[in-house]
């Protein structure tokens, strides 16, 4: 892990050094010893804040979006479901590949900040958590704690697709094993929830959707979502807010519709990269309809998860004689 | 297609869902079409689901 985070600072400032880029886009330690903040580092001593380590969960390459009309040259730090949304972006030419340097970093699996808080005991203060490999040692101010690492991670990394970087111009460290663990199906959760019959599913998606703030944390944080302008955010008055498909009103049907489009619109570009879960505030399983949207794509089309390479092409934006019809 | 087993995911009835290619000279099979669908959405009754609480 040392030399990771070694290889990744030098990295960097030889890259900010030589102005090949303006900035480095990476991780940096957070307010707490259970949190890093994405970093944005211009000059070679900003480098050495860059940090890397198992609570690096943010998917970074969303950044890139702020800076695409601009004319630098940017690097950013991607860990290998990260990648895959690099992937996409450049499919989609959101960003050009000339202006982009990729620092891939090898990952072991992502830890989960709650339930690693939720084994502190009250009033104890975390102080470091030190990462021997297997186990996780949290260092509190009442003394040690020592779990198996693979206890705390994030559901994602057990059905880890690509622990390393799909593309990479720079890997900062040597090949990691794959978090990923025998007897998590991708599809287990989707097919279960498929099994229900119709008025469960209604009310259990009811009683998920009736929390939504409508805060569009999801749509800010996902890779997918590069319009310039939101098909929610368009300026429509007040007056015909209750009339149009992307409505505002908060209520329980129109966030069941926010969160439909927002399905379909990620069919064929969501990476499955689980920032939209991992961002939202009222705890809506996100990644339970957008995986839902990957199995279809999968079945009814064949399609792979998107970015995996730069070739694939997206099921909606490609017509094949034997594609699946229904309606005609 | 993808659309409508997204519908039913989230427990909407799927039938409530249709879409025809018609061409412009087919005049009466939009009529027919028309007719079919409105027969299939009175027998599933009224979308409570969908209606905003006012």
């Amino acid at each position: 892990m040392k030399t990771v985070v070694d290889n990744l600072r030098r990295e960097a400032a030889r890259l900010l050094a030589g102005d090949e880029v303006k900035m480095v886009i990476g991780y940096a330690a957070g307010t707490d010893a259970a949190r890093t903040t994405p970093c944005f580092a211009t000059t070679p001593e900003q480098a050495a804040l860059l940090t890397w380590g198992p609570l690096c969960a943010n998917n970074l390459v969303k950044y890139l979006l702020d800076y695409r009309f601009e004319d630098t040259r940017l690097a950013v730090v991607v860990k290998g479901c990260d990648s895959r949304a690099v992937n996409r972006l450049l499919q989609d030419l959101q960003f050009p590949r000339q202006r982009l340097v990729v620092l891939g970093v090898p990952c072991g699996g992502q830890l989960d900040r709650a339930s690693i808080l939720s084994e502190i005991p009250p009033g104890a203060r975390l102080q470091d958590i030190e990462d021997t490999g297997e186990d996780l040692v949290l260092v509190t101010d009442k003394g040690r704690l020592s779990f198996p690492k693979d206890r705390f991670l994030m559901d994602k990394c057990y059905r880890c697709e690509t622990n390393m970087p799909v593309v990479a111009d720079f890997l900062a460290g040597e090949p990691v094993p794959s978090p990923a663990r025998e007897g998590f199906e991708h599809t287990a959760e989707v097919d279960g929830m498929e099994a229900l019959d119709i008025a469960d599913k209604s009310s259990f998606w009811d009683n998920e959707f009736s929390r939504c703030l409508r805060c569009t944390a999801c749509r800010n944080a996902c890779p997918a979502c590069s319009c310039k302008e939101c098909v929610f955010e368009q300026a429509v008055p007040g007056w015909q807010q209750s009339g149009i498909i992307g409505s505002k009103v908060n209520s329980l049907p129109e966030n069941a519709v926010f969160h439909l489009i927002r399905m379909f619109h990620v069919t064929g570009r969501c990476v499955d990269c689980g920032e939209c879960e991992r961002v939202c505030p009222v705890g809506i399983p996100l990644r339970l309809l957008y995986r839902k949207v990957l199995k279809d794509a999968r079945i009814l089309y064949g399609a792979g998860t998107p970015g995996m390479s730069t070739e694939t092409v997206s099921p909606l934006s490609e017509f094949r004689p034997d594609d699946p019809e229904e309606f005609m | 297609m993808l659309f409508k087993q997204m519908m039913e995911y989230v427990g909407l009835e799927p039938d409530r869902l249709q879409i025809r290619w018609i061409s412009g000279s087919e005049g009466a099979k939009v009529a027919e079409v028309t007719r079919e669908m409105t027969e299939r959405i009175r027998a599933l009754g009224p979308n409570t689901k969908m209606r905003d609480v006012k």
